[in-house]
């Protein structure tokens, strides 16, 4: 694999496979293969589709995909800290997974 | 008609002058040598394999050569030309069988891109393949040669041949590559194999060939659809033991060992995809070869089983 290294920028139309909480995205610039941990389905597709994102618009996209985000919020923030992090990480955010 | 059923001196005059073919899965091999560990070996371990008209298209026109003039006396050395090309050093002439083997291995690796090429051993029961992709030294060929020795069918030790269209896998079937402490450890588990005679100080250490079972040979141009993937890891003094994994982290596996995922683009993508997409997938720890193969054979159930 080439590219191992290298950041993906999420963007539209970027080919993935989804499994559980993991995925598979393929840059074809790069030609890397990347693994993305603690992602949903869903949160992957937006993300895709609209990345890179503000921190806040992130939050914001990650809510709009909860039917009922008061009734499970511990939840809720805890697996969208974990994924900002991860996100944050690896630079594929506009802004510092802080202040949650 | 089969290579065993080749009278000696024909074999030999073959091999000696225009070339012997054979067909190693959807391959046709046309070797020419005169060097006699090649033929000795080639005999003991390729006697089930086909022979083919010489008139026939070879993929690869191999030939394996001994050094001539003082080298025939002093240190003498085998070389591997495919076509015209010597893509290897030379090795010392106690080499030349396994020199044919890495080199038939290179052959395919370098220029079969109809396939998905996974570096991996693959097994079939039940018509659907086990994976077994890993890094050399993980033991995989160790445990493809237990696994077909307990009645799986051999698809390969090493090249696992993802067609791309429809994903089935070809198989190669060709003799299982063996080193070092597996060589006793398979002559223990299985004291009636055959294997060639082991070649010390290559760089792989102490080298021998088992030869692939018959029925493995006979069925090479049978295709299996992918069924398991396991990350196998010899692990001294643990008991065999599976353990899920997830798809994700079973096709990042795949792609890191394939000789050519990174050439094929988005289709290699999509490709690996849709096997993982049809696989259970497993880490598994071994150590015990009787623990591990009851383990896979007791174990592993096709997904539409029943």
């Amino acid at each position: 694999m080439r590219a191992a290294q290298s950041v993906l920028i999420l963007r539209e139309g970027l080919p993935f496979r989804c499994w559980g909480e993991k995925a598979v995205v393929f840059d074809p610039d790069s030609g890397g293969t990347f693994l993305l941990e603690s992602v949903g389905a869903g949160a992957l597709e937006v993300l895709i589709a609209e990345a890179p994102l503000a921190v806040s618009e992130l939050e914001q996209r990650l809510l709009d995909m909860v039917e009922d985000p008061a009734e499970d919020a511990e939840s809720f923030r805890f697996q969208l800290q974990k994924t900002l992090d991860i996100f944050a990480s690896r630079g594929w955010i506009t802004a510092p997974a802080e202040g949650l | 008609m089969t290579l065993a059923a080749l009278d000696d001196a024909a074999f030999v005059a073959a091999l000696a002058s225009e070339g012997l073919s054979f067909r190693t899965g959807p391959f046709v091999c046309r070797l020419s040598t005169r060097a006699d560990r090649v033929s000795e070996s080639l005999k003991l371990l390729y006697g089930d394999f086909p022979v083919v008209p010489a008139a026939e298209f070879a993929d690869f026109p191999v030939q394996v050569r001994l050094g001539t003039g003082l080298r025939r006396w002093y240190r003498p050395q085998s070389h591997f030309i495919v076509a015209t090309q010597r893509p290897f050093l030379p090795l010392p002439a106690d080499q030349a069988f396994p020199l044919l083997e890495w080199g038939l291995n290179w052959c395919v690796s370098n220029h079969c891109h109809q396939y998905l090429m996974l570096h991996s051993a693959v097994v079939e029961r039940f018509g659907r393949a086990l994976i077994l992709p890993a890094p050399p030294g993980s033991g995989k060929s160790t445990l493809a040669a237990a696994l077909v020795l307990r009645g799986w069918r051999l698809l390969s030790d090493e090249l696992g041949l993802v067609r791309r269209e429809g994903g089935l896998i070809d198989s190669l079937a060709r003799p299982v590559s063996l080193k070092n402490s597996s060589l006793p450890a398979i002559r223990a588990f299985a004291p009636e194999s055959v294997m060639s005679t082991p070649v010390h100080d290559t760089s792989k250490g102490t080298v021998a060939h088992l030869k692939p079972p018959a029925d493995s040979v006979a069925r090479m141009l049978e295709p299996a659809r992918a069924g398991w993937i396991v990350l196998p890891r010899y692990t001294p003094g643990a008991s065999a033991a599976l353990e899920p994994l997830d798809r994700a982290e079973a096709f990042m596996a795949l792609a890191c060992n394939s000789f050519n995922y990174g050439l094929l683009g988005q289709e290699g993508f999509n490709l690996l995809a849709r096997v993982v997409d049809g696989c259970q997938c497993y880490r598994l720890r071994f150590d015990n070869l009787d623990q591990v193969t009851e383990l896979l054979s007791s174990q592993l159930e096709p997904m539409d089983a029943g």
